[in-house]
């Protein structure tokens, strides 16, 4: 067993009615893999931001090296050999990976030794087979690869001995994951004490020397490998006594042959940066239907969905509107053929904060009614009082500022506007992220309703199960590509995974110079 | 001397100042701020550096209050655009007014008289080069240093800690963060500098350039150097081009006026403004410009 | 993204928050600031101020000139207003309501010389609208087609209208008969409005105020005016929503170069006659600041407008009565802008 580098006793970090974390302890190795396991929102990222001084802690004390200490902070986290590995990198697009990794250094450098920092970088590189060119523009690298600077970052300071990573497979490909984890046992074998994020069962059952389990910001129990891990046990330690919610019994899709469908021919979609990120792609959107579109995130979700609402230019091919050719008409046009879109970031997207819920209900939800060319906003809100969409969503009170709405309330706000108009296509991308239970039965069962009611869905959506138990066909994007359609009654999830995998494979391939 | 050299040496003279306050700007976008205030720096650097030479014919002092002054005014910009979120043109803008009526106010007594000693220092030898010898090396003290400010500004962006941190500042604040670095006091620095040398270019203006103090002389150059700083697209080598360019269009016309070649006084005077929206209009109709993204935001909005 | 803690002036600040302590430091720390500038200089404070209440308040004709300059400034003021509120920034009233004024004056001293009044002032109207708009018109072309910043475009549009006008007045549109002045021909006299009390006023502040009026009951009460505030708070959102953001930013932008070509176009017509060189001189910048004192708020405007309109009319008679540059006051009208700046609460867009 290797030596103790940080004990955390009684750590509490409360914000305003939140109690984060309830008096945790710890011990951290050197050599072992310590895995943090939990649910979303069980707390864990907190935990990891107070142990890197991100957050100062409420109540409790970290002992370093046997010393407790004080006014803990990154720079003095990393001084003690303590890094951490951010799930949303700390990094600059514009610079290269070397200007990024200078940026990281600690000491007295004032000026880049670009010729020893490309060295350092590239026997880094080496050692533990990272994908990095230290000259590269890291705008131009996908997220494995920014993961991997990130380390480089970490294990570039010559004093690091403590890894902390936060979820660090969320962004990676299944395939990459593999890889990632034989990564994490060689850290172990370089004596490095690795603290792994997660909330997958596999990764913790296949490295961690012990784990810790949290939920609702307290410790449960920690086991040790010598013990033996229990999946079941492991399980049910982050969950609780909560059961899952079934999903939704899916009645048979209906035929809508009278209502104008959504084609598209041949479209080609350019990313942010002018790159085309999906190519050729062909896609029948028929009225009361579900398609699912599952793919690692990255690969064209966002830019499909803008496209076919059109808030992002199509670059190439034909989208169709009941043979009506829309390709270049504007979302206020295609609004008025009754398409809606729930983006995945909704408060950036959607919002304007600035106004009431119930003025935010009138942008594209309800029409308002004018009398004189005043808008008659007690109209409005008796109309929408009057829908069972608000209730069943638990819409905020019409008079909340919108820019006051927890991210929940803010999705539950936009879901229902979404929806309240009967829209003929809705494209909902990942309506249901962070939701509680009760909410996502609802927006499944709406889904479901609207469906049934003649809507053409597109759900995105990163949860393979949900796609699989709410889709009437399944779309993959993956390397520039849109395959399928699939039924999820004739495929498994296994052989999707692999799909999304092998495009995703063809991408990072074009991508290594 | 030779008309090519007038010409040469006058192209200089007056794209000293915009030089000056180009790269001062330039450093202040990096880091994410907009400082229309350089207007602003530059009018009381001149009009107190000038008060200053006059008073105590002291060059060396006059540059120093220059400096003094010009950064005074980038702090209040970057309270105004840091602190208090207030629209960054919108305070740069009203920081020029605010100058304005304070060098008028304190000018007032310099307006008749004019400040004439000899700045000049002419290096040996090299200064008897021909053509090249007068226009380079027979300038004064500030404008041999303007020569090496643009270099250094590059040097100090692209090749160490302090640039890349300024420059992380206008893409990511919250990365640079993250490395323990305040962004704010970045920022801060950043303004201020980007005020002291545009009060230096001001004094070199008044000092030299004009050898006299007149009401709003600045008269839009420092709104020229801010647009300039986009026609570079952030590059501070290109800073070079830009300003003698301006310089040299600015010699041109006047050369041609005394040569009594029918021009309008007023389309002389209007061509800089409208050769630099032209110039700004051709960036950003080509490719897209290398722009901090901070930047970004502000200019063409999400 | 989130930075250290701003410059910390914590309870003076929350004190300040409290709307009347506001007013009141936006009035005295101005005042006072200014008050010690003078004495340092050697100049009898007590006695410059009573200079300056007395420009304003103490005559008929002082006052007049307060309401005339109101009229110019609330127009201008709307011009910064209207693109405030979809996310632009028109920093060219100035060359807006000059070309304005020019085209108004061209227009009243040829072509529609010979219409008769009830004819001719509404058109003259339209043609200082005209000019405001094609100057604006450039600006957001550049914004929306070659994506130029809007600020530094109308600036540098600002300094170019200066000088074009100077090289007409110079040359083509001299008037032959006017002893070589650089002024066009006076507009045909039944095209002038109609001025009363003795003093310059016209109707012109009536159409101000009803002007300022109609803006705040369009962005307050009407859908168009919603659509305008739903992009000024987030334009993403309103693009989401179906909302031709370019589109009416566009319109926005066009509107504002109208409301400070009818300055131009009264600033002719009620009390130049003629374009001369300067006519009008500083209202456009002014105006962009009478917005910005009162956050954008078109009925708040009025009355700042009408602060700035008096504290301009003292800056004439105080360089006349006490030797102090008229610039002087811009010091004063400004610490007023930079003390609310400083002191007012963060969010201020709608």
């Amino acid at each position: 067993m290797g030596k103790t580098i940080m004990r955390v006793r009684g750590l509490t970090k409360v914000f305003g009615s939140l109690t984060a974390n309830d008096h945790i302890d710890l011990d951290i190795e050197a050599g072992r893999i310590h895995a943090i396991a939990g649910e979303n929102g069980a707390g864990k990222s907190t935990l990891m931001k107070m142990l890197y001084g991100v957050y100062p802690a409420t109540e409790g004390t970290i002992i370093v090296d046997e010393t407790p200490v004080n006014g803990w902070n990154p720079a003095l986290a990393r001084e003690n050999g303590v890094s951490m590995v951010f799930q949303d990198f700390r990094l600059i697009p514009a610079f290269t990976v070397l200007e990024n990794v200078f940026l990281s250094l600690t000491g007295r450098r004032y000026v880049i030794n670009r010729k020893d920092l490309r060295h350092r970088i590239r026997a880094l590189s080496e050692t533990y087979q990272l994908n990095v060119e230290p000259d590269q523009e890291v705008w131009k690298l996908d997220l494995g690869q920014r993961q991997h600077i990130e380390i480089i970052k970490a294990l570039i300071n010559p004093n690091t001995r403590m890894l902390i990573f936060d979820e660090p497979t969320s962004v990676l490909a299944p395939h990459e994951i593999a890889r990632f984890l034989d990564m994490l046992l060689q850290f172990r074998a370089d004596g490095y004490a690795v603290l792994l994020i997660t909330h997958k069962i596999h990764e913790i059952t296949t490295v961690a020397d012990q784990i810790t389990i949290l939920r609702q910001g307290k410790k449960v129990c920690a086991i040790n490998r010598e013990d033996g891990f229990d999946q079941a046990a492991i399980i049910a330690g982050m969950l609780g006594e909560q059961t899952m919610e079934e999903a939704p019994e899916k009645p048979a899709a209906r035929e809508f042959p009278q209502l104008p469908g959504i084609a598209l021919r041949a479209v080609t979609v350019r990313d942010d940066h002018n790159r085309e990120i999906l190519q050729n792609v062909n896609m029948e959107l028929a009225r009361g239907r579900i398609m699912g579109i599952a793919g690692i995130s990255g690969n064209g979700q966002r830019e499909l969905t803008e496209a076919i609402f059109g808030a992002r230019k199509i670059s190439g091919g034909h989208l169709s509107y009941g043979g009506e050719d829309i390709t270049h008409t504007s979302p206020g046009q295609r609004i008025r053929h009754g398409f809606r879109m729930v983006t995945e970031d909704p408060l950036h997207d959607n919002v304007v904060e600035s106004f009431t819920v119930l003025q935010n209900m009138a942008l594209a939800g309800l029409d308002v009614t004018t009398t004189h060319g005043r808008i008659d906003w007690e109209d409005l809100r008796q109309r929408l009082a009057e829908r069972p969409e608000m209730e069943a969503m638990k819409v905020p009170a019409g008079d909340r500022l919108a820019g006051t709405l927890s991210g929940g309330n803010v999705q539950r706000m936009t879901f229902a506007r979404a929806v309240i108009s009967q829209p003929s296509l809705l494209l909902a991308c990942y309506p249901s992220r962070g939701l509680d239970v009760a909410t996502v039965a609802e927006v499944h069962r709406t889904l479901l309703r609207l469906r049934d009611a003649g809507t053409a869905i597109v759900l995105v959506s990163e949860d393979l199960p949900e796609l699989f138990a709410m889709s009437d066909s399944l779309t993959v994007l993956a390397g520039h590509q849109a395959l399928g359609p699939f039924i999820p009654s004739d495929c498994d999830i296994q052989e999707l995974g692999k799909l999304m995998l092998k495009g995703d494979g063809g991408n990072a391939a074009e991508q290594t110079p | 001397m030779n008309e090519i050299t007038t010409i040469l040496i006058s192209t200089i003279a007056a794209g000293t100042p915009i030089l000056y306050a180009l790269t001062g700007d330039m450093i202040g976008q990096r880091a994410g701020i907009i400082s229309l205030s350089v207007e602003g720096s530059m009018l009381v650097g001149a009009c107190i550096g000038f008060g200053v030479a006059y008073r105590t014919q002291s060059m060396t002092l006059a540059v120093l209050a220059a400096l003094a002054a010009g950064g005074l005014v980038g702090f209040l910009q970057a309270f105004l655009a840091i602190d208090r979120k207030t629209n960054m043109m919108a305070s740069g803008f009203v920081l020029m007014f605010f100058t304005q009526g304070l060098t008028a106010f304190y000018g007032r007594t310099l307006l008749d008289v004019s400040f004439r000693k000899p700045l000049t220092f002419p290096l040996p030898f090299l200064s008897e080069i021909p053509v090249l010898g007068p226009v380079l090396f027979s300038q004064d003290i500030l404008t041999y240093l303007s020569f090496l400010l643009p270099a250094a500004a590059w040097f100090v962006l692209t090749k160490t800690k302090l640039g890349l941190l300024v420059c992380s500042v206008g893409e990511r604040p919250e990365v640079t963060q993250a490395y323990g670095h305040d962004p704010r006091k970045i920022q801060y620095a950043a303004v201020i500098i980007a005020g002291m040398l545009a009060g230096a270019g001001g004094v070199q203006m008044s000092c030299v350039y004009t050898m006299s103090w007149s009401n709003d002389m600045i008269n839009g150059r420092g709104f020229i150097a801010s647009a300039l700083v986009i026609l570079c697209s952030w590059k501070p080598l290109r800073a070079y081009m830009a300003a003698y360019l301006f310089g040299l269009a600015q010699a041109l016309l006047v050369y041609l006026q005394v040569k009594g070649v029918p021009i309008s006084m007023y389309v002389t005077m209007m061509l800089p403004y409208l050769l630099t929206l032209a110039a700004l209009g051709i960036i950003s109709t080509s490719k897209k410009p290398s722009m901090p993204e901070k930047i970004k935001v502000i200019s063409t909005g999400p | 993204m989130r930075r250290s803690k701003p410059l910390d002036c914590g309870g003076l600040t929350r004190l300040l928050e409290h709307p009347a302590a506001h007013v009141l430091a936006c009035t005295l720390i101005p005042v006072a600031v200014f008050g010690i500038l003078l004495f340092t200089e050697g100049k009898s404070v007590m006695e410059t101020y009573r200079v300056i209440l007395n420009a304003v308040f103490g005559t008929r004709y002082g006052f007049g000139e307060v309401i005339v300059r109101t009229t110019y400034l609330i127009f201008t003021s709307l011009a910064a207003i209207l693109p405030y509120r979809v996310g632009l920034a028109n920093a060219g009233g100035e060359g807006q309501m000059a070309i304005g004024a020019l085209f108004t004056a061209i227009a009243g001293g040829t072509l529609l010389r010979h219409l008769i009044g009830p004819l001719g002032i509404p058109a003259l109207l339209v043609c200082g609208m005209a000019g405001g708009m094609i100057w604006a018109g450039i600006a957001i072309f550049c914004r929306m087609k070659l994506g130029m910043n809007e600020t530094l475009t109308t600036i540098l549009m600002n300094y170019i209208a200066t000088y074009f006008i100077s090289m007409l007045l110079f040359g083509v549109l001299r008037d032959p008969a006017g002893w070589n002045y650089p002024q066009t021909v006076e507009i045909a006299p039944q095209l002038r409005l109609r001025t009363y009390f003795g003093t310059r006023i016209n109707a012109g502040i009536l159409l101000a105020v009803l002007t300022a009026a109609g803006v705040w009951y369009l962005l307050r009460k009407t859908k168009a005016g919603f659509t305008i505030r739903a992009i000024g708070g987030n334009p993403r959102a309103a693009l989401y929503s179906g909302i031709q953001v370019g589109k009416v930013q566009a319109m926005a932008f066009l509107a504002a170069g109208a409301s400070a070509g009818l300055a131009g176009a009264i600033l002719i017509m009620g009390t130049e006659g003629r374009m001369r060189v300067d006519a009008g001189a500083t209202m456009g910048f002014m105006g962009f600041l009478a917005a910005g004192i009162v956050k954008n708020d078109p009925i708040l405007a009025i009355f700042s407008s009408f602060l700035i309109a008096a504290l301009s009319v003292a800056g004439n008679a105080m360089e006349i009565n006490t030797g102090l540059p008229a610039a002087s006051i811009q010091i004063l009208m400004m610490l007023v802008l930079l003390t609310i700046m400083a002191t007012g609460g963060r969010k201020n867009r709608e």
